[in-house]
């Protein structure tokens, strides 16, 4: 498998460009992107040409280039700052957060699993979700935020399909992400089904339920 | 897995430079089993001046460390004076043959020169019948190098490079430092001190023990850097320094390789990285070298009994990424900063014990000073110790001394050799990535 990096160097290495060192950033869609040539329907970032990897995506996943209005996009939302979401959204998808030290299979005892915290539920509320640790001096604020030190900055992502399904991506995590056990493939969305577990970290499940 | 890599550095630098600085740290799993095939050999100086105690202790201690081996491993044995003599040739360690060769060591008479170059290729020769093996060896000897020219050991160790591994000791205080450690150094190994025969036994024991803990063969960190960059040093610093950097060996334009040598089961190992990548402008992020690990693991399966692997962790890469924020690029690394100081350390001790030796009494006196505060500042207890023997410590962290007047010659040779071992630095907790 080759990836592109942001000079268009063709890489050996999913992270980091073999030639030139840039990060590859959103790595999978890039991989996509050589793998299945023309099939992006999004097209690409003008300005920072990442690929675009909904059609109906706002905002560039790097840049956050402004698709719709075609000029570069707001500011970061400083952390800490609530968001208010004008309308609810209508019926749909909410994940449960669960730290399981059972998942723990190496405990270190430096950072023990949190005991006793309760599930956090999150509602899927946009067509994009990005999973991972909050790191406010890289200004990296995941809107479903993890607090897990196995779980890396820009873990993965819940996508919102267009038939109204939920999927997850693996953005090149470095511990990886499992379903129900299971090793998911990096770069590859996923489908997820009511009652999947997602398992990412060392003791963090997210698991899928509708909303009721 | 075999190998764990950790990279400690401060990624952020100020615009416009380029230097990046990382300590990256190895450690091989400690679950890690030596079965693969052993060869040890022996390198004893049978010069004229081992007459009496001292060959007849070390033919005691070379029968009692060859008891240690197991059939899994190989061993010879080789003396020389002012040319080279096979003892007993490379055989597998079964109980006969480790009692022809104890018969046979005793039978070594002290007689001759010292032409350390001609043991060395005499060992070589008979390692070279044995590719498929960890090939350790073992050099003793107790006098200067005596009627050859300097450039003989020079050429015969860059044909031993790659082909054994060899710690040396010097038995009493009639050896040139320099001599055996540029041995040591050149076949990644340790040069140490003997200041009695007797300790000649404790001395083998430990050697053998090391080689057979040993389980994975021609163990090479592997450095990617990016295009356009160059690498300005690689050390290995700790447990002991040394500078690999011209021991590169070039697997493609991008990508240099140094070879560590043997590990075994839990051995850990740092390294002193320093790149020089191409600028990069405010906020840009650069993967500024990607470290690897190459062995060989020994396999049933494999021709030759061992098969190449290649390890990356993630956690190994060293970065750049440029900001103008002073506070965080001004930092330094807490594992930088500690190997840079004990690399000073090494650097003022040698430069010290030098002016000391030329009887400039004041700049030996302001230079071991400052090695003592260093030494008691980075809590390298060893150093210290051995720094005490040859001054007296009126403060150490002011790093006020006075020099001692009747120092051993074993206590000044004891602290050069040892000046290059480094501690290391307390682990705090990581917070991963």
């Amino acid at each position: 498998m080759s990836f592109v990096c942001r000079s268009g160097h063709a890489s050996d290495e999913p992270d980091y460009c073999s030639v030139c060192g840039a990060p590859i950033v959103g790595a999978s869609a890039a991989a996509i992107h050589v793998t299945m040539a023309s099939a992006s329907a999004g097209g690409f970032c003008p300005l920072c040409g990442e690929a675009r990897e909904l059609p109906e995506a706002r905002y560039c996943e790097v840049c956050r280039f402004d698709f719709d209005e075609q000029r570069p996009g707001p500011p970061p939302i400083a952390a800490g700052a609530r968001v208010v979401v004008a309308a609810a959204p209508p019926r749909g998808w909410e994940v449960v957060i669960t730290l399981d030290p059972a998942l723990d299979t190496d405990p270190d005892p430096d950072h023990p699993c949190p005991a006793g915290a309760a599930p956090r539920v999150l509602a899927i509320d946009r067509a994009e979700m990005l999973i991972g640790r909050d790191d406010a001096q890289r200004d990296i604020h995941p809107e479903v935020p993890l607090f897990d030190p196995g779980a890396s900055r820009r873990h993965a992502k819940l996508v919102r399909e267009i038939d109204g399904s939920v999927a997850l991506q693996d953005l090149a995590s470095t511990n990886g992400s499992q379903i129900n056990g299971r090793d998911v493939p990096v770069g590859t969305r996923c489908r997820l089904a009511p009652g999947d577990a997602v398992t990412i970290g060392r003791w963090t499940r997210i698991t899928l339920r509708a909303r009721s | 897995m075999s190998f764990k890599v950790e990279a400690f550095q401060n990624r952020h630098l100020a615009p416009r430079t380029t230097r990046v600085d990382a300590i990256v740290s190895v450690t091989a799993d400690a679950n890690l089993k030596a079965t693969g095939d052993l060869v040890v050999g022996f390198i004893l100086d049978k010069s004229g001046s081992m007459t009496g105690a001292r060959i007849e202790s070390v033919a005691g201690a070379v029968a009692r460390a060859i008891a240690l081996l197991d059939e899994r491993a190989m061993f010879f044995v080789v003396a020389f004076d002012g040319s080279a003599y096979v003892v007993s040739r490379e055989e597998r360690a079964t109980p006969e043959a480790k009692r022809h060769a104890a018969q046979m060591i005793r039978k070594l008479e002290a007689q001759g020169g010292t032409a350390m170059s001609a043991g060395l290729r005499a060992a070589r020769t008979l390692f070279e019948r044995t590719p498929n093996a960890i090939r350790r060896a073992v050099f003793l000897t107790d006098g200067k190098n005596e009627g050859e020219k300097e450039q003989a050991v020079t050429e015969e160790l860059a044909r031993c490079a790659g082909v054994f591994e060899c710690d040396c000791w010097g038995v009493g205080t009639d050896w040139q430092v320099g001599e055996v450690q540029q041995i040591a150094a050149g076949l990644l190994g340790k040069a140490s001190l003997i200041p009695e025969p007797l300790g000649v036994d404790a001395a083998f024991r430990a050697a053998i023990e090391r080689a057979r803990s040993k389980a994975l063969k021609d163990v090479r960190l592997r450095l990617w850097t990016p295009q356009g960059a160059s690498v300005i040093f690689v050390k290995q610093v700790s447990p002991t320094i040394d500078v690999l950097t011209s021991r590169a060996k070039v697997v493609s334009p991008q990508v240099l390789e140094y070879l560590t040598g043997s590990w075994a089961g839990g051995e850990a190992r740092e390294f002193h990285v320093a790149i020089d990548v191409r600028p990069g402008g405010v906020g840009d992020e650069l993967l500024a070298a990607r470290p690897s690990l190459v062995y060989l693991e020994a396999t049933k399966d494999a021709p030759g009994g061992w098969i190449e692997r290649e390890e990356k962790p993630p956690a190994g890469r060293v970065f750049a990424s440029w900001t103008d924020d002073a506070t965080l690029s001004s930092r330094r690394d807490g594992h930088v900063a500690h190997y840079a100081g004990q690399d000073e350390l090494a650097a003022v001790i040698h430069q010290g014990l030098l002016r000391r030796e030329q009887g400039d009494d004041a700049g030996a006196t302001h230079l071991l000073g400052r090695a003592v505060r260093l030494a008691h500042a980075s809590r390298n207890a060893g150093m210290t110790q051995r720094l005490a023997r040859v001054v007296e410590v009126i403060d150490p962290d002011l790093g006020t001394v006075r020099l001692k007047r009747d120092v051993k010659k074993a206590a000044t040779m004891d602290l050069e050799l040892e000046s290059r071992t480094t501690s290391r630095l307390q682990r705090r907790p990581e917070g991963g990535s």
